[in-house]
Protein backbone atom coordinates (compact mmCIF):
# COMPACT_ATOMS: atom_id res chain seq x y z
CA UNK A 1 0.00 0.00 0.00
CA UNK A 2 1.35 3.19 -0.86
CA UNK A 3 1.80 5.89 1.61
CA UNK A 4 -1.29 8.15 1.17
CA UNK A 5 0.08 11.21 2.90
CA UNK A 6 2.94 11.00 0.10
CA UNK A 7 2.87 14.45 -1.85
CA UNK A 8 2.00 14.67 -5.91
CA UNK A 9 5.28 16.23 -6.19
CA UNK A 10 7.44 13.21 -5.08
CA UNK A 11 6.50 11.41 -8.61
CA UNK A 12 9.23 12.44 -10.70
CA UNK A 13 7.74 12.74 -14.63
CA UNK A 14 8.52 13.48 -18.00
CA UNK A 15 11.79 14.28 -20.19
CA UNK A 16 14.35 16.48 -18.79
CA UNK A 17 16.93 18.10 -21.35
CA UNK A 18 20.73 17.03 -21.51
CA UNK A 19 23.46 19.18 -21.92
CA UNK A 20 27.12 18.08 -22.33
CA UNK A 21 30.55 20.28 -21.73
CA UNK A 22 33.76 19.75 -21.62
CA UNK A 23 35.44 17.74 -18.90
CA UNK A 24 36.12 20.00 -16.37
CA UNK A 25 33.43 22.40 -16.77
CA UNK A 26 31.77 22.98 -13.20
CA UNK A 27 27.93 22.12 -12.16
CA UNK A 28 25.73 25.47 -13.22
CA UNK A 29 23.64 27.55 -10.42
CA UNK A 30 20.30 25.24 -10.67
CA UNK A 31 18.33 28.50 -10.69
CA UNK A 32 19.98 29.12 -14.16
CA UNK A 33 20.43 28.22 -17.52
CA UNK A 34 23.33 26.69 -18.37
CA UNK A 35 26.48 28.85 -19.93
CA UNK A 36 27.80 28.71 -23.22
CA UNK A 37 29.93 26.16 -22.32
CA UNK A 38 26.95 23.72 -22.28
CA UNK A 39 25.68 22.82 -24.92
CA UNK A 40 22.17 20.60 -25.08
CA UNK A 41 22.25 17.68 -26.74
CA UNK A 42 18.73 18.25 -28.52
CA UNK A 43 15.57 16.34 -28.69
CA UNK A 44 15.70 12.54 -27.21
CA UNK A 45 13.11 9.97 -28.09
CA UNK A 46 11.56 7.67 -25.57
CA UNK A 47 13.44 6.90 -21.73
CA UNK A 48 16.02 8.58 -20.79
CA UNK A 49 17.63 6.08 -18.57
CA UNK A 50 19.85 6.20 -15.39
CA UNK A 51 21.21 2.82 -13.71
CA UNK A 52 23.56 2.46 -10.61
CA UNK A 53 24.93 -0.68 -11.08
CA UNK A 54 27.49 -2.63 -8.78
CA UNK A 55 26.89 -6.16 -7.28
CA UNK A 56 27.75 -6.98 -3.67
CA UNK A 57 30.42 -9.60 -3.19
CA UNK A 58 28.57 -11.37 0.27
CA UNK A 59 30.76 -13.33 3.11
CA UNK A 60 29.17 -16.11 4.68
CA UNK A 61 31.07 -18.06 8.17
CA UNK A 62 30.08 -21.37 9.59
CA UNK A 63 27.65 -19.90 12.80
CA UNK A 64 24.95 -18.32 10.24
CA UNK A 65 22.89 -19.30 7.47
CA UNK A 66 22.89 -16.33 5.91
CA UNK A 67 25.51 -13.38 4.70
CA UNK A 68 27.03 -11.96 7.65
CA UNK A 69 29.06 -8.94 5.82
CA UNK A 70 29.02 -7.52 2.00
CA UNK A 71 30.83 -5.61 -0.12
CA UNK A 72 30.59 -3.73 -3.44
CA UNK A 73 34.02 -3.95 -5.42
CA UNK A 74 32.91 -2.41 -8.06
CA UNK A 75 29.72 -0.15 -9.38
CA UNK A 76 28.83 1.36 -12.28
CA UNK A 77 26.61 4.99 -13.67
CA UNK A 78 25.07 5.07 -17.15
CA UNK A 79 23.12 7.04 -18.56
CA UNK A 80 21.09 6.08 -21.34
CA UNK A 81 18.76 8.36 -24.11
CA UNK A 82 18.23 8.27 -28.00
CA UNK A 83 19.33 11.57 -29.51
CA UNK A 84 17.08 12.35 -32.85
CA UNK A 85 18.88 15.23 -33.89
CA UNK A 86 21.28 13.97 -36.70
CA UNK A 87 23.44 17.30 -36.84
CA UNK A 88 26.89 16.71 -37.06
CA UNK A 89 27.72 19.13 -34.11
CA UNK A 90 25.45 16.80 -31.85
CA UNK A 91 26.09 13.16 -33.08
CA UNK A 92 29.96 14.27 -33.15
CA UNK A 93 29.84 14.29 -29.40
CA UNK A 94 28.50 11.06 -29.06
CA UNK A 95 31.14 9.38 -31.13
CA UNK A 96 34.50 11.24 -30.25
CA UNK A 97 34.34 14.89 -30.21
CA UNK A 98 32.83 18.42 -31.96
CA UNK A 99 36.33 19.28 -33.18
CA UNK A 100 36.45 17.13 -35.53
CA UNK A 101 33.38 18.34 -37.66
CA UNK A 102 35.17 21.38 -40.17
CA UNK A 103 33.28 23.21 -42.63
CA UNK A 104 35.02 23.28 -46.14
CA UNK A 105 33.39 22.93 -49.88
CA UNK A 106 32.31 20.10 -52.15
CA UNK A 107 32.30 21.51 -55.59
CA UNK A 108 30.68 24.74 -55.74
CA UNK A 109 28.72 23.88 -52.16
CA UNK A 110 29.76 24.61 -48.80
CA UNK A 111 29.38 21.41 -46.63
CA UNK A 112 30.71 19.96 -42.95
CA UNK A 113 32.24 16.82 -42.51
CA UNK A 114 32.70 14.21 -39.45
CA UNK A 115 34.96 11.43 -39.89
CA UNK A 116 33.63 7.93 -38.16
CA UNK A 117 36.87 6.70 -36.41
CA UNK A 118 36.57 7.19 -33.14
CA UNK A 119 39.94 6.24 -31.98
CA UNK A 120 40.62 4.59 -28.98
CA UNK A 121 40.72 6.53 -26.28
CA UNK A 122 37.20 7.98 -25.74
CA UNK A 123 36.78 11.93 -25.19
CA UNK A 124 35.84 12.79 -21.16
CA UNK A 125 33.22 15.62 -20.68
CA UNK A 126 30.59 16.71 -18.01
CA UNK A 127 27.17 15.97 -18.64
CA UNK A 128 24.11 17.55 -17.26
CA UNK A 129 20.69 16.57 -16.80
CA UNK A 130 18.11 19.24 -16.21
CA UNK A 131 14.47 19.62 -15.61
CA UNK A 132 12.41 22.79 -15.07
CA UNK A 133 10.55 20.62 -12.64
CA UNK A 134 12.50 17.72 -11.83
CA UNK A 135 12.54 18.71 -8.18
CA UNK A 136 10.40 15.96 -5.74
CA UNK A 137 9.70 18.80 -3.61
CA UNK A 138 7.83 21.29 -5.73
CA UNK A 139 7.32 22.78 -8.87
CA UNK A 140 11.63 23.52 -8.61
CA UNK A 141 14.46 22.89 -10.95
CA UNK A 142 15.62 19.55 -10.63
CA UNK A 143 19.62 18.61 -12.37
CA UNK A 144 22.00 15.66 -12.43
CA UNK A 145 25.25 16.68 -13.13
CA UNK A 146 27.72 13.75 -13.83
CA UNK A 147 31.27 15.43 -13.78
CA UNK A 148 33.42 12.94 -15.62
CA UNK A 149 31.36 10.91 -18.32
CA UNK A 150 32.89 8.91 -21.90
CA UNK A 151 30.70 7.72 -24.60
CA UNK A 152 29.85 3.90 -24.69
CA UNK A 153 28.02 4.21 -27.20
CA UNK A 154 27.43 2.16 -30.27
CA UNK A 155 24.96 3.89 -32.21
CA UNK A 156 22.72 2.22 -35.27
CA UNK A 157 21.05 4.94 -36.91
CA UNK A 158 18.53 3.62 -39.27
CA UNK A 159 16.68 5.20 -41.96
CA UNK A 160 13.66 4.36 -43.86
CA UNK A 161 11.21 5.13 -46.12
CA UNK A 162 8.84 5.70 -42.50
CA UNK A 163 11.49 5.65 -40.28
CA UNK A 164 14.47 8.34 -38.84
CA UNK A 165 17.68 7.90 -37.98
CA UNK A 166 17.90 7.57 -34.43
CA UNK A 167 21.25 7.78 -32.41
CA UNK A 168 21.45 5.29 -29.15
CA UNK A 169 23.73 6.62 -26.73
CA UNK A 170 25.12 5.19 -23.28
CA UNK A 171 27.65 7.54 -21.88
CA UNK A 172 29.19 5.75 -18.80
CA UNK A 173 30.15 8.12 -15.85
CA UNK A 174 33.70 8.02 -14.43
CA UNK A 175 35.21 8.95 -10.96
CA UNK A 176 36.21 12.23 -11.10
CA UNK A 177 39.05 12.94 -8.30
CA UNK A 178 38.87 16.96 -8.67
CA UNK A 179 35.49 16.27 -6.71
CA UNK A 180 36.69 17.26 -3.05
CA UNK A 181 33.53 15.00 -1.76
CA UNK A 182 33.82 11.58 -2.08
CA UNK A 183 30.49 10.88 -2.15
CA UNK A 184 30.27 13.19 -5.65
CA UNK A 185 33.29 11.36 -7.94
CA UNK A 186 30.72 9.97 -10.01
CA UNK A 187 27.84 12.73 -10.08
CA UNK A 188 25.29 14.03 -7.72
CA UNK A 189 22.17 15.27 -8.03
CA UNK A 190 20.83 18.76 -6.56
CA UNK A 191 16.83 19.44 -6.36
CA UNK A 192 15.10 22.93 -5.99
CA UNK A 193 13.35 23.05 -2.32
CA UNK B 1 -10.16 14.31 -4.46
CA UNK B 2 -9.19 16.22 -8.05
CA UNK B 3 -11.15 15.49 -10.66
CA UNK B 4 -8.77 15.16 -13.56
CA UNK B 5 -11.26 15.41 -16.47
CA UNK B 6 -11.76 18.73 -15.16
CA UNK B 7 -8.01 19.22 -14.71
CA UNK B 8 -7.35 18.61 -18.34
CA UNK B 9 -10.47 20.87 -19.05
CA UNK B 10 -9.07 23.73 -16.86
CA UNK B 11 -5.54 23.18 -18.14
CA UNK B 12 -6.44 23.24 -22.22
CA UNK B 13 -8.67 26.30 -21.32
CA UNK B 14 -5.93 28.36 -19.93
CA UNK B 15 -3.03 27.34 -22.90
CA UNK B 16 -2.97 30.28 -24.74
CA UNK B 17 -3.80 28.73 -28.24
CA UNK B 18 -6.62 27.25 -27.06
CA UNK B 19 -8.03 30.64 -25.95
CA UNK B 20 -6.92 32.25 -29.49
CA UNK B 21 -8.77 29.58 -31.19
CA UNK B 22 -11.89 28.66 -29.53
CA UNK B 23 -11.96 30.84 -26.23
CA UNK B 24 -13.90 29.71 -23.70
CA UNK B 25 -15.43 26.86 -25.52
CA UNK B 26 -13.58 23.83 -24.19
CA UNK B 27 -15.68 21.68 -22.18
CA UNK B 28 -16.68 18.17 -20.75
CA UNK B 29 -20.03 18.28 -23.47
CA UNK B 30 -20.48 20.19 -26.29
CA UNK B 31 -23.03 23.23 -25.76
CA UNK B 32 -24.33 23.61 -29.79
CA UNK B 33 -28.11 23.91 -30.30
CA UNK B 34 -28.62 24.04 -26.53
CA UNK B 35 -32.47 24.74 -25.56
CA UNK B 36 -31.25 26.50 -22.42
CA UNK B 37 -30.19 30.11 -22.76
CA UNK B 38 -29.15 30.42 -19.09
CA UNK B 39 -25.48 31.03 -18.41
CA UNK B 40 -22.57 29.49 -19.94
CA UNK B 41 -24.47 30.65 -23.05
CA UNK B 42 -24.65 28.57 -26.08
CA UNK B 43 -22.01 27.90 -28.33
CA UNK B 44 -22.90 29.61 -31.82
CA UNK B 45 -22.74 27.02 -34.61
CA UNK B 46 -19.95 29.34 -36.61
CA UNK B 47 -17.67 28.78 -32.91
CA UNK B 48 -14.94 26.49 -32.72
CA UNK B 49 -14.99 24.50 -29.57
CA UNK B 50 -13.04 21.60 -28.00
CA UNK B 51 -14.42 18.55 -25.68
CA UNK B 52 -12.74 16.26 -23.94
CA UNK B 53 -14.73 13.63 -22.29
CA UNK B 54 -12.93 10.32 -20.44
CA UNK B 55 -12.89 7.40 -23.08
CA UNK B 56 -11.39 4.56 -20.52
CA UNK B 57 -9.11 2.16 -21.68
CA UNK B 58 -6.66 2.58 -19.81
CA UNK B 59 -4.96 0.38 -17.29
CA UNK B 60 -5.47 2.21 -13.95
CA UNK B 61 -2.75 2.95 -11.35
CA UNK B 62 -3.61 0.63 -8.90
CA UNK B 63 -0.56 1.47 -6.19
CA UNK B 64 -0.15 5.19 -6.13
CA UNK B 65 -2.74 7.92 -5.87
CA UNK B 66 -2.58 9.06 -9.32
CA UNK B 67 -5.43 9.46 -11.78
CA UNK B 68 -4.84 8.10 -15.36
CA UNK B 69 -6.91 7.94 -18.32
CA UNK B 70 -7.57 8.89 -21.77
CA UNK B 71 -9.73 11.23 -23.75
CA UNK B 72 -11.90 11.35 -26.31
CA UNK B 73 -11.11 14.91 -27.58
CA UNK B 74 -13.38 16.46 -30.12
CA UNK B 75 -12.50 19.89 -31.66
CA UNK B 76 -15.56 21.00 -33.56
CA UNK B 77 -15.46 24.07 -36.33
CA UNK B 78 -17.60 25.52 -39.21
CA UNK B 79 -15.95 23.75 -41.42
CA UNK B 80 -12.86 20.71 -42.14
CA UNK B 81 -10.59 23.77 -41.92
CA UNK B 82 -12.03 25.47 -38.62
CA UNK B 83 -12.54 21.96 -36.94
CA UNK B 84 -8.92 21.58 -38.16
CA UNK B 85 -7.97 25.18 -36.08
CA UNK B 86 -9.30 23.84 -33.14
CA UNK B 87 -7.40 20.94 -33.11
CA UNK B 88 -4.15 22.54 -33.69
CA UNK B 89 -4.56 24.76 -30.67
CA UNK B 90 -5.63 21.55 -28.84
CA UNK B 91 -2.19 19.80 -29.92
CA UNK B 92 -0.13 23.05 -29.07
CA UNK B 93 -1.15 22.74 -25.67
CA UNK B 94 -0.26 19.29 -25.46
CA UNK B 95 2.94 19.98 -27.11
CA UNK B 96 3.59 22.50 -24.52
CA UNK B 97 2.81 20.36 -21.48
CA UNK B 98 6.65 18.95 -21.56
CA UNK B 99 7.15 18.92 -17.65
CA UNK B 100 4.57 18.54 -14.68
CA UNK B 101 2.44 21.81 -13.68
CA UNK B 102 -0.49 22.54 -11.49
CA UNK B 103 -4.06 23.06 -12.19
CA UNK B 104 -6.58 24.69 -10.43
CA UNK B 105 -9.51 23.11 -9.57
CA UNK B 106 -12.66 23.42 -7.65
CA UNK B 107 -11.08 20.41 -5.09
CA UNK B 108 -7.80 22.06 -4.77
CA UNK B 109 -4.70 22.50 -6.78
CA UNK B 110 -4.32 19.41 -9.09
CA UNK B 111 -0.92 18.48 -10.57
CA UNK B 112 -1.19 17.43 -13.85
CA UNK B 113 2.02 14.77 -14.53
CA UNK B 114 1.60 14.24 -18.21
CA UNK B 115 -0.60 14.97 -20.84
CA UNK B 116 -0.17 13.66 -24.65
CA UNK B 117 -1.03 12.54 -27.63
CA UNK B 118 -2.61 8.73 -27.91
CA UNK B 119 -3.74 8.74 -31.60
CA UNK B 120 -3.58 11.07 -34.72
CA UNK B 121 -6.27 13.19 -35.90
CA UNK B 122 -9.63 11.83 -37.60
CA UNK B 123 -11.45 14.03 -40.25
CA UNK B 124 -15.10 13.38 -39.01
CA UNK B 125 -18.76 14.80 -39.47
CA UNK B 126 -21.85 15.32 -36.85
CA UNK B 127 -24.98 15.36 -39.19
CA UNK B 128 -26.73 15.89 -36.10
CA UNK B 129 -25.20 19.78 -35.62
CA UNK B 130 -24.34 19.69 -39.15
CA UNK B 131 -20.65 20.60 -37.97
CA UNK B 132 -17.04 19.14 -38.75
CA UNK B 133 -14.86 17.71 -35.98
CA UNK B 134 -11.35 16.61 -35.63
CA UNK B 135 -11.42 13.33 -33.14
CA UNK B 136 -8.05 12.25 -31.54
CA UNK B 137 -7.02 10.92 -28.33
CA UNK B 138 -4.97 11.50 -25.32
CA UNK B 139 -3.36 10.31 -22.40
CA UNK B 140 -3.28 11.77 -19.17
CA UNK B 141 -1.85 10.94 -15.47
CA UNK B 142 -3.28 13.47 -12.36
CA UNK B 143 -2.26 13.00 -9.02
CA UNK B 144 -5.27 11.76 -6.72
CA UNK B 145 -4.74 13.87 -4.14
CA UNK B 146 -4.58 18.04 -3.55
CA UNK B 147 -1.68 19.87 -3.29
CA UNK B 148 -2.94 21.67 -0.05
CA UNK B 149 -3.85 18.37 1.06
CA UNK B 150 -0.49 17.14 1.89
CA UNK B 151 3.30 18.42 3.69
CA UNK B 152 5.53 18.54 1.26
CA UNK B 153 8.10 18.05 3.68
Amino acid sequence: MADSAMTPYAQLVGAVKIYIAPYGTAIPDIDTTPGASWTELGATDGDQGTEFSGDLTVFRDNDHTGPVKATRPEEDVMLTFTLVDSRLEKISRIMHNVSRVTTTTSGASAVKEMGFKRGATPTEYAMLWKGQADSPYGLYPGQNYFPRVVSNSSPKPVRGKDQRAEYECEFMALEDDNQGDENKKLGWSVVGI
Amino acid sequence: MIDPLETCINHVLAHPAVQATVEDRVGAKHKYAQATSTPPAPWLLTARAITLADDGNVAPDISIGQHTGRLDVRCYGSSAYEAKQAYLAFLACVRATETRCAVITQAGTALLYWLVMDTSPSQLYDSDLSLDFVQCFARYAVAETALEEVSNG
